[in-house]
């Protein structure tokens, strides 16, 4: 039986662990070096040994985190969902453009501000609906295209950010 | 599952104020519902206690099981019709527990105008009736009124046949009814209890005749008691009108949690459960999420995320049709397939919504429709594009899907948007409206544009002349006022357009009882594939 997972310590970078447990040996690897490693569950306690030296541990779940007490201190271990960490770093674009056609209401930035991501840029209103332009990353702002009183169709550039390859450099 | 990670910042002024504008609204909805319970006049306590008789809150309590939760139905009926003079629509309905039973309950107050029926009151019984007949759930009646009240005869008398009309068809249905006789049952009244599986009549105070004393001396020159005419010992033991005397109210209601208790329990509809998880996000952050402009548009993941389980929420099709959010979550342990408005319904959100509504369906996964919408997107390039059968398909599908459809206004529901995100009409099992909810045929600004502008044309027409100033100031007042004062919340609960205004914290608690009581209907799934349109 193998399980591959990305876990997270501590809120530190996602490590790549696999653990394959077999009836008298298991091995985990870590980032791809291999430790040999055994675990004899008592049922939410056990005893860990790993390339010889072994603890015992202890385990509490906590909704999304696992609190484990093991070589003398607790580790925080959250297990890296890649689905969510894909949907967290998208959208982060160059550019806020109009979700529908509307008219802009009123702007709260201009060309040269520093904005950080969420900040509020401009309302605008459809349908009877006003919303709010969010920037979608941390940036510097090039353009505000539309003003006050100006309409728009769908999908139209509304805001300008300085690119990011722009502001690397 | 996915958890949602909340935007929001609950550190900016917009986020207090928003707060305090919807704590504002929070406190008002409690003190009138606070009002509409419990505000009578001393008088009318005097004369329950003079006559042995408990309130209807009291009634209640002795009813159902201790500790277990009474969902409320139409709280704030009738609160801004007749004047204000009858509160709940002199009736208490809801969902509560006996002996371990979910049942259907009606329960009568007399402490106004002697529980007398009001067309509203016929309209509140009908619609908990119709929720026990679409959720299978059995009805107990208190029954405490002094008849129909008379002067709105009118509007009452076909409707309220429609009563005695619907306790025929749950009989044939299979659904159990049973009545408590608590006062005067007269006339068309005495059929209530009659037509119930079980009858009981409280000594002294219940009875049941089709005329009372005075109309038989006016009819016949007969001098009789109400005793003798329609008492519990004659009806029980002379006619076999009803079944069971008993002495007091205690006394019967105590017998009808023993009968309730001899049913057979019914095993529910099995959806997929898990074990429930209290929401990650903190549900009183709705307050400050809420904007205090209902034009003001927010990301109902916001709300999902303080609804459901652990605020976890995997969602559907999340880059196309954006304006609409689709995905599964649960609900006190009870998977729900969630549709909630993001914007205006383009074609391609009304088709995402038709596909996961068909999908659900297939599964047997329960239908929540979040409500913020003003309508389907308008102009020529959408025309030209076929909305309308975007949106046809929408009707079409969610009309006929098999499995319990629930509603909440979070914010508007507007226009045809209404009804394709199952408005009153597309028979939602249940549906619940936040305080600062609005619905109508559509917004009070764009009412006032028309209107005024349709008036100004007939003027030109019939008079050949451009109305002045000061009449269209009088139009756009008219006309503002009628639209601010029909979409309201207070005024749509007090016709029983919803089941219940509900504070934004409640709204998970509330939606788990009304899965919970849905579940009791089973969910008979429709042949047909799942077309990806």
């Amino acid at each position: 039986m193998s399980l591959l997972r990305e876990i997270s310590l501590n809120g530190g970078p996602a490590r790549v662990v696999q653990l394959t447990r077999g009836a008298r040996k298991s091995s985990l690897d870590i980032d791809g070096k291999r430790f040999n490693a055994n675990i004899n569950e008592l049922a939410s306690d056990g005893e860990l040994s790993v390339d010889g030296s072994s603890t015992y541990v202890s385990r509490v779940v906590d909704r999304d985190t696992v609190l484990i007490h093991a070589f003398g201190r607790t580790w925080r271990v959250s297990v890296v969902d890649p689905a969510e960490r894909a949907l967290q770093s998208a959208n982060q674009t160059d550019v806020a453009k109009s979700p529908m056609p509307g008219v802009v209401v009123s702007v709260s930035v201009e060309a040269g501000d520093n904005v950080t991501a969420g900040q509020p840029l401009m309302i605008i209103e459809s349908m009877k609906m006003q919303t709010e332009i969010q920037a979608s990353r941390d940036g510097c702002i090039e353009q505000v295209v539309v003003q006050v009183g100006e309409t728009f169709p769908l999908n139209a550039t509304l805001v300008k950010l300085v690119p990011l390859a722009a502001q690397e450099n | 599952m996915q958890r949602i990670h909340s935007q929001v910042d609950t550190s900016t002024d917009g986020f207090r104020e928003n707060e305090a504008h919807n704590l504002e609204l929070a406190e008002q909805l409690k003190e009138r519902l606070h009002d509409a319970r419990y505000k009578r006049p001393q008088r009318a306590f005097d004369l329950l206690a003079e006559r042995n008789k408990l309130t209807v809150r009291a009634r209640l309590e002795l009813l159902l099981d201790p500790g277990t939760p009474f969902l409320e139905l139409s709280p704030l009926a009738a609160c801004e019709a007749y004047d204000g003079t009858a509160p709940q629509a002199v009736i208490v309905t809801g969902i509560g527990v006996i002996n371990g039973r979910e049942v259907v309950v009606t329960a009568g107050d007399s402490t106004i105008k002697g529980g007398s029926w009001y067309p509203l009151t016929i309209k509140k019984i009908i619609r908990a009736m119709d929720i026990a007949i679409e959720n299978e759930l059995p009805m107990v009646h208190l029954i405490d009124s002094g008849g129909a009240y008379l002067p709105l005869q009118d509007e009452l008398y076909s409707l309220g046949g429609a009563v005695y009309y619907n306790q025929c068809r749950m009989s044939a249905l299979g659904i159990q009814q049973i009545a408590l006789v608590l006062g005067p049952c007269t006339a068309g009244g005495a059929y209530l209890p009659t037509l119930c599986d079980i009858s009981i009549i409280v000594r002294d105070t219940g009875f049941v005749f089709l005329a009372g004393p005075p109309l038989v001396k006016a009819a016949t020159g007969q001098d009789v008691s109400a005793e003798a005419l329609g008492g519990a010992d004659m009806q029980t033991g002379v006619s076999g009108v009803a079944d069971y005397a008993v002495s007091n109210e205690q006394e019967g209601l105590s017998l009808v949690r023993e009968l309730v208790g001899t049913w057979a329990r019914r095993p529910k509809s099995d959806p997929d459960r898990r074990e429930p998880e209290e929401p990650y996000y903190d549900p009183t952050e709705l307050y400050g999420i809420i904007p205090r402009d209902t034009k003001r548009q927010f990301d109902m993941r916001e709300v999902i995320a303080r609804i459901v389980d652990g605020s976890r929420f995997t969602e559907f099709k999340p880059s196309y049709g954006e304006t609409l959010v689709t995905g599964w979550a649960f609900i006190w342990g009870m998977k729900v397939g969630i549709l909630g408005n993001n914007g205006v319904l383009f074609t391609d959100a009304a088709n995402k919504a038709t596909q996961f509504m068909q999908l659900c369906d297939r599964d047997s996964v329960p239908l929540l429709f979040l409500h913020n919408v003003t309508g389907f997107m308008v102009g020529e390039e959408y025309e030209r594009g076929g909305i309308t059968k975007a949106g046809a398909r929408m009707l079409m599908v969610q009309a006929n899907v098999t499995v319990p459809k629930f509603s909440v206004f979070v914010n508007a529901s507007q226009g045809a948007g209404n009804y394709a995100m199952t408005g009153r009409a597309w028979r939602p099992r249940f549906l619940f409206a936040w305080p600062n909810a609005r619905s109508a045929i559509m917004g009070p600004e764009q009412a006032v544009t028309t209107l005024t502008e349709v008036r100004i044309r007939s003027m030109r027409r019939e008079q050949q002349r451009d109305p002045t100033e000061e009449e269209i100031e009088h139009i756009v007042a008219d006309v503002g006022e009628y639209f601010d004062k029909t979409s309201g919340p207070y005024h749509l609960t007090s016709e029983v357009r919803d089941d219940g205004l509900i504070d934004m914290t409640q709204t998970r608690n509330s939606l788990g009882m009304a899965l919970s009581a849905a579940l009791n209907a089973p969910i008979i799934r429709a042949p047909g594939g799942v077309l990806r349109i």
